[in-house]
């Protein structure tokens, strides 16, 4: 990590949001598995890009400083755009499926792992995250600013 | 019974077997062909302590990018009794079965010999280096707990920590004390005398630290004095041997291998200490470290079904805890704190004891391709016995270390996938390689005479009575530390000749 570089979090702040980030799949009972999100979702239906895009929006701070370090080096304008589409597509393409009680945290888990597991991985700032977690974080930076 | 090179009293004896370097290789020799009634001289160029003339003998010049600097020449390996077994860690393991055997994405990999076929003198070395059997699991088996996790090959090899046995002073009295071995010290082999036929040695011409030369004879001759010296001798040995002795095809000296470590490759953070209960009863952990006083460590390694799926080298990743007192609640037990940082792996922590995640850097100890160019060779320089100096090449290409971030990248993605932690990798091309001071594959070992220099037996392929011990014979490095190998070779090598003498 370049730690002179203006606005770069430093090394211990960024370890947390790590921690914080990768609540986002399997540590986050108080995020995706709890009560705010299951009332939205329980009922197994796809979600609305504004009920996706409320709660991400409420993610750690933590997690943003991770999202922002993601999205630093990226370019373009639709940025927001182009990171919401292509989490929401694939977050989406799995609530149909037949669930009658739909899980987020269980289904952000599954992604997650396959992402892994299929060695989809993504560096930030020298550390390790799957695609979708990478995302998820990029996104809770864009929605927040 | 002990002979001084430096002394001019000399027994007129022609041996059975005469041995050259008194370290870990050339003792286990010794000892065990001498226990037998063989008629043994174990030549040493230094005395039972370091003298830093001697080790200056060792002086040479190095290139390429590991090691760095020429005094790698003279603080990686001891020249006196017992040789580097002085100074060693005592971290011991055997090579994992695949390291054995031939690989096509491993230029110039295979044994001739296979692990099973060593697995006896395996379990002799655990006696000599005083550790415990190594329990005969396919580690291939253990890895962190799930089916799931097989496609990205997570496994954690262990190692055991000899006390560090000091074979020099463990082993001494049985040396000195036998009426058949007779140790030679103060003395250095310049060169060899041949049976007129040139296929068989008759004697070696011995020159003491003192200048005084003369020669001693034997029926069988071998060089256990380490992976550089062995290929210095060889090369040096021109009075009847104009290439070198055993040296017809220009391999001797080539192949060379450390074990590349990269010290800041990145780190880990583990919150869910991999299922604790369970790992612990997976390998019986501390039941053998409290049952026979003999430490383990644990370290990250990539399975070897999955080296073979991704072409990967053999690497392992020690973890070295990064931890800060202030960072650790207070649970009241100060003294397993203290027993974490002393013996480092990161796997002993009990979760219960600490509520903030735990994290390690890692350190990466590796196998490295064996090359033709990376060599040992003579300069023009001499030492101060007149024996030309060592100069050693050995780089390590940038595509071994993208594939050793391919392995950590891996191990990033087994443990993100088992929700146990994350990787930090920051493995870069100019990273700063450090060795393990192990010295591999100059003399090595194989069935082409035009690519090895000795046989699965460990001899010479152009004569019929010069054997090499220790790593030097070794044709590919593996990353386990060397001495548990060279010490079962030995001991199959002592078998072999037992059938010939």
């Amino acid at each position: 990590m370049n730690m002179e570089k203006k606005g770069a979090i430093s090394r211990r702040k960024f370890l947390v949001g790590i921690i914080a980030a990768s609540g986002l799949s399997f540590l986050g009972g108080n995020i995706y598995s709890g009560k705010r999100i299951g009332r939205f979702f329980s009922d197994g239906l796809k979600p609305s890009e504004a009920e996706i895009k409320h709660y991400l929006k409420n993610l750690p701070e933590a997690t943003k400083k991770i999202g922002r370090e993601y999205i630093q080096n990226k370019q373009g304008e639709d940025l927001e755009e182009e990171l919401f589409n292509d989490f929401y597509s694939r977050f989406t393409k799995n609530t149909i499926s037949g669930f009658k009680h739909f899980n987020v945290n269980e289904m952000l888990m599954g992604i997650i792992q396959d992402d892994y597991r299929h060695n989809r991985i993504v560096y930030i700032n020298n550390w390790v995250f799957s695609q979708m977690e990478a995302r998820l974080c990029g996104l809770a930076f864009v929605l927040s600013k | 019974m002990i002979i001084d090179g430096n002394k001019k009293e000399m027994p007129n004896t022609v041996y059975d077997v005469l041995i050259a370097g008194a370290g870990a290789a050339g003792i286990t020799l010794a000892m065990n062909l001498g226990k037998d009634g063989f008629k043994v001289a174990l030549v040493e160029s230094g005395d039972f302590e370091v003298n830093m003339d001697v080790q200056n003998l060792y002086d040479g010049t190095v290139s390429g990018n590991l090691p760095l600097e020429d005094r790698y020449l003279t603080s990686s390996r001891w020249r006196f009794f017992g040789g580097s077994t002085n100074f060693w860690a005592g971290w011991c393991r055997p090579f994992d079965a695949l390291d054995f055997k031939e690989r096509e994405w491993v230029p110039n990999s295979g044994w001739p010999i296979q692990k099973h076929e060593l697995e006896p003198e395996y379990r002799e070395s655990e006696k000599l280096v005083e550790i415990n059997p190594f329990p005969q699991l396919d580690e291939n088996q253990y890895f962190f707990g799930k089916d799931d996790n097989k496609s990205l090959g997570l496994r954690a090899p262990y190692f055991q920590w000899s006390p560090p046995t000091r074979f020099g002073d463990k082993y001494r009295n049985n040396i000195i004390d036998a009426e058949n071995i007779h140790l030679y010290k103060n003395s250095n082999i310049i060169d060899f005398g041949a049976h007129p036929n040139k296929k068989a040695l008759k004697s070696a011409e011995i020159k003491s630290n003192d200048g005084e030369v003369f020669n001693i004879s034997a029926k069988y001759f071998i060089l256990a004095c380490g992976g550089i010296e062995n290929a210095r001798i060889m090369l040096a040995a021109k009075s009847e041997y104009p290439q070198g002795i055993g040296n017809e095809r220009d391999v001797v000296g080539r192949y060379f291998m450390e074990h590349p470590h990269i010290n800041e490759t990145g780190s880990l953070l583990i919150w869910e200490l991999m299922e604790f209960k369970s790992y612990g009863d997976w390998i019986d952990f501390r039941r053998l470290r409290r049952e026979n006083n003999v430490r383990s460590s644990r370290v990250l390694s990539i399975s070897e079904p999955v080296q073979e799926r991704e072409k990967l080298l053999n690497i392992s990743v020690e973890l070295r805890p990064i931890m800060e007192l202030k960072d650790i609640k207070d649970t009241g037990s100060k003294e397993f704190i203290e027993n974490l940082a002393r013996h480092s792996s990161g796997f002993i922590v009990n979760k219960k004891l600490f509520h903030i995640p735990h994290h390690s850097k890692l350190v990466i100890r590796a196998e490295q391709v064996p090359e033709k160019s990376n060599r040992v060779t003579l300069s023009d320089e001499k030492d101060a016995l007149g024996i030309p100096k060592v100069h050693l090449h050995n780089y390590v290409s940038t595509e071994q270390l993208d594939n050793y971030k391919k392995s950590l990248e891996l191990m990033a993605s087994s443990l993100g996938s088992r929700r146990q932690g994350r990787i930090e990798i920051e493995v870069h091309h100019d990273s700063a390689l450090e060795g393990g001071y192990h010295h591999i594959g100059t003399t090595r070992m194989g069935n082409d005479a035009s690519t090895s220099v000795v046989d699965e037996n460990c001899k010479v392929h152009e004569l019929d009575n010069l054997y090499i011990a220790g790593s030097s014979v070794f044709p590919t490095s593996g990353f386990a530390n060397p001495t548990l190998t060279l010490v079962a070779l030995s001991l199959r090598l002592a078998k072999h000749l037992k059938t010939k003498l």
